[in-house]
């Protein structure tokens, strides 16, 4: 009995990442131009919360967080599906030539760097690098005799410091591949920064959400901490945001405003106020009392909030790319969230049982 | 680990109350012949910037060699250098103090007044390269019968504000957090002396009631203060990324500036605090343990100084922008190479020798290395502001601007500046903080091994 309730999360997680793909294979072959970038969509927002929990572990076995013992195997599980996220972005492949202007301009000023065969062998070095650490740190995490929820050994500290530029590094470079040049002629040098804010603040998010649901209820400590941290990378994020924008408003040359100007024009631009407002203003209201940090039955709704909002900042940065003029709400953005976040979840929860 | 982190800050834990304030207040009693000696120097170097002040004052901005395209130069190198040395207090001060880092404070007093001379000196730079120095208050947005205002969409403007407020928080920061300290001194002196502190000490009984509205506003201090330590660097690259200049047009500049900023405060720590501590005698106070921890947080900032350069060249030639790829090549190999590679090897690589933990606690090498990174920081931002006004969109009128006489006078000046505030209070007030230390000494028990873990 206790054992077919532990599962069950895997199997309702399963359930709804298989209706997702089923939608999404549809969608692949009908409309290959809509689902490709809605899968896009949903894989930039999950793999870049994977790898935030990664760099969470990461960060906190280095700065000797000790409130942060007994999360760690939460946040361990969540970078544990970095292997699934390699296996979804193989599905992104065939969707290449499709999703980016590049695969077919091989005379632009960056061919040596935008062109199919360089993408697919940094993808697999980025996958590389993520699922060795990620696996390595979660089997020492679990391999020591007394569990996860005891303060990292010495190992694991030096490899979470060495990974760490490692992890920067590839996640910027998967930014500027993924994201960043689905616009060719446009570029950023905070735009790596600008996807790692968002994705660390939404895996600080599900970490909390799956603390303050599991079994143990966040106690004050933890809490706090975690609240804080939130509030910390909700305005971190902004802050980030703001430079990228400003520096681009200000400057107002034609190839660098390209990027904003379907993106804060129309619906698009109504989309940008809903994430100024969802994910900075409303989520730092809301944290900054010291009574919604401490209590897990305030910090929850605002963490699955925010995982919302890191969605709708990962479709706004793709989705712009298919349709410039307006917001093309497609059944097939459902298919692809409901694919990335079925299979996701059903996988943590399956290394959480396990 | 634990175990090893308690080993570290034992030195202080074994003394007694008494001890610390005996200790700290040791430090303000009449000082050696080689304190007045480097008094002497820094007002001598004062002394030189004031004579060349003078002059540049009398004939004009001439004698700075700026020529178009070149109007920014060692004087807004060395205003960012100064501003930028300050944020490394404010960030131990008061973000370390939120995340209740145990470790900032034996050394925040010191990187507090650091930050307040650090600004004071900073203020200092615009106001002499605006040329017209006695017109200086025009910057401010004040009502006239011209009906003139400052342009608004300027971060020039922004600056003004910027600076004004982090030097109004930085020196309500320090002098609030020397009171209970200063009372403390008040009652070990006697004579003017204790009629001095007295009256800084504002009536400070050390009562519960008034450690309870302390500590409360010590907290909402640190709150306000914390944002500075990002907002105010922001402005600052802004005074160059809102131009569309080559080198300078880049979206990563405010954190990439924040970074660098508190690296090259945490190096001037390491440049005041090694030789400091010896000086006063506090080496059981400011210990390994201390050191460890700033040279983390020089690796950290260090490493995002490598990672913001190397987006810079790498985003550069992305773009396919000849002009940024030019920019960005000349840096390395153009007429001022020895900059660029001097920008690159003391701050990207000289920072990633704090790996080795022998060398974080190795005091010699960490001095040799905070004057590596005073060096590095200062380059950063003479290559920055000088290599990217050389060659703009024109290259007709490109040009290279070289140091003058007035440009050394200015910066030897700036540091005399700084050094004769901070060593007149090293003197003068506690230079570690004798109440926060007291917190980290553990309470007398009856029986200490009976608690065992704790």
């Amino acid at each position: 009995m206790i054992r077919a309730n532990r599962w069950r999360p895997v199997r309702v997680w399963l359930a709804i990442g298989a209706a997702g793909l089923v939608l999404s294979v549809i969608g692949f072959v009908t409309d290959p131009h809509q689902a490709y970038a809605s899968w896009l969509a949903a894989f930039a927002a999950g793999v870049s919360i994977a790898l935030g929990a990664l760099i969470l572990v990461a960060v906190t076995h280095l700065t000797g967080a000790r409130w942060f013992d007994p999360l760690r195997r939460i946040a361990l599980d969540i970078a544990g599906t970095l292997p699934l996220f390699a296996l979804l972005f193989l599905l992104l492949l065939p969707g290449v030539g499709r999703l980016y202007p590049w695969a077919h301009a091989p005379n632009a000023v960056n061919a040596a760097y935008l062109n199919p065969a360089f993408f697919v062998i940094r993808a697999v070095v980025y996958f590389a690098i993520w699922i060795a650490v990620g696996l390595t740190l979660r089997r020492w995490a679990l391999a020591r005799s007394t569990g996860a929820e005891l303060p990292p050994s010495q190992r694991e500290r030096a490899l979470a410091a060495v990974a760490l530029p490692a992890l920067g590094l590839t996640l910027t470079f998967a930014a500027f591949d993924w994201l960043m040049s689905l616009t060719p002629a446009w570029s950023s040098t905070i735009f790596g920064v600008y996807w790692f804010a968002g994705g660390f603040l939404a895996a600080l998010a599900l970490v909390a959400l799956a603390g303050a649901l599991g079994p143990m209820p966040l106690d004050e400590d933890r809490g706090y901490a975690l609240g804080a941290l939130l509030l910390t990378f909700v305005v971190f994020w902004a802050y980030i945001a703001y430079c990228q924008y400003l520096i681009i408003w200000i400057g107002d040359v034609p190839a660098e405003v390209a990027w904003y100007v379907p993106r804060v024009r129309g619906s698009w631009g109504a989309l940008a106020l809903v994430l100024l407002f969802g994910q900075f203003l409303l989520p730092l209201l809301a944290l900054l009392p010291h009574a919604a940090k401490v209590s897990s039955r305030m910090l929850a709704p605002v963490a699955a909030w925010l995982l919302v909002m890191h969605y709708l900042d990962c479709y706004w940065l793709v989705l712009p790319a298919l349709h410039p003029d307006a917001v093309h709400a497609h059944w097939l953005d459902l298919g692809a969230l409901a694919a990335v976040a079925g299979t996701a979840g059903a996988w943590a929860t399956w290394l959480h049982a396990t | 680990m634990a175990t090893v982190l308690r080993s570290k800050i034992e030195p202080v834990m074994t003394q007694t109350h008494a001890e610390v304030t005996r200790d700290i207040v040791r430090t303000l009693e009449t000082p050696p012949r080689s304190y007045y000696l480097a008094v002497f120097g820094a007002v001598f170097l004062l002394l030189i910037g004031i004579v060349t002040f003078t002059i540049i004052i009398k004939d004009g901005l001439g004698h700075s060699g700026y020529n178009p395209p070149v109007m920014w130069s060692v004087y807004i190198t060395t205003f960012v250098f100064w501003v930028g040395i300050g944020h490394a207090g404010t960030l131990i001060s008061a973000i370390l103090f939120l995340f209740r880092s145990p470790w900032r404070t034996a050394v925040y007093r010191v990187t507090e007044a650091m930050t307040v001379f650090a600004v004071m000196t900073a203020g200092l730079f615009p106001i002499i390269h605006i040329g017209r120095q006695w017109i200086f208050y025009w910057l401010l947005p004040y009502p006239n019968q011209r009906y003139l205002w400052p342009n608004f969409k300027s971060p020039l403007l922004w600056d003004v504000f910027a600076i004004s407020t982090y030097l109004t928080v930085s020196t309500t920061f320090l002098i609030f957090g020397l009171i209970p300290d200063v009372a403390a001194v008040r009652d070990k002196v006697t004579g003017w002396r204790r009629f001095i502190y007295g009256q800084l000490s504002m009536g400070w009984q050390g009562t519960d009631n008034q450690w309870r509205h302390y500590s409360r506003a010590y907290l909402y201090l640190a709150a306000l203060a914390t944002p500075l330590v990002l907002s105010v660097h922001s402005v600052v690259s802004w005074d160059f990324a809102s131009s569309i200049i080559p080198g300078w047009h880049g979206t990563i500049f405010a954190p990439y500036f924040v970074a660098g900023a508190i690296y090259s405060g945490v190096g001037m720590v390491f440049t005041l605090l090694i030789p400091l501590r010896k000086h006063l005698r506090l080496e059981h106070m400011i210990t390994d343990y201390h050191f460890d921890n700033l040279s983390k947080l020089t690796l950290l900032t260090g490493s995002i100084l490598f990672y913001s350069y190397s987006m810079e060249y790498f985003v550069s030639w992305y773009s396919g922008n000849t002009f940024e790829q030019t920019t960005f090549f000349l840096r390395p190999f153009g007429a001022q190479w020895w900059s660029g590679w001097t920008m690159i090897t003391c701050n990207a690589l000289v920072s990633q020798l704090l790996w080795f933990r022998k060398i974080r606690t190795n005091l010699t090498s960490l001095f040799v290395i905070s004057i590596f990174i005073n060096i590095g920081m200062w380059f950063e931002r003479w290559v920055i502001i000088v290599s990217s006004l050389s060659n703009d969109y024109v290259p007709w009128a490109w040009g290279v601007l070289n140091p003058t006489w007035s440009d050394w006078g200015i910066l030897a000046g700036s540091f005399g500046w700084f050094g004769m505030w901070f060593l007149l209070f090293a003197r003068s007030f506690p230079i570690v903080a004798i109440q926060e230390v007291k917190e980290m000494i553990p309470m007398p028990r009856l029986h200490p091994d009976a608690h065992g873990g704790h």
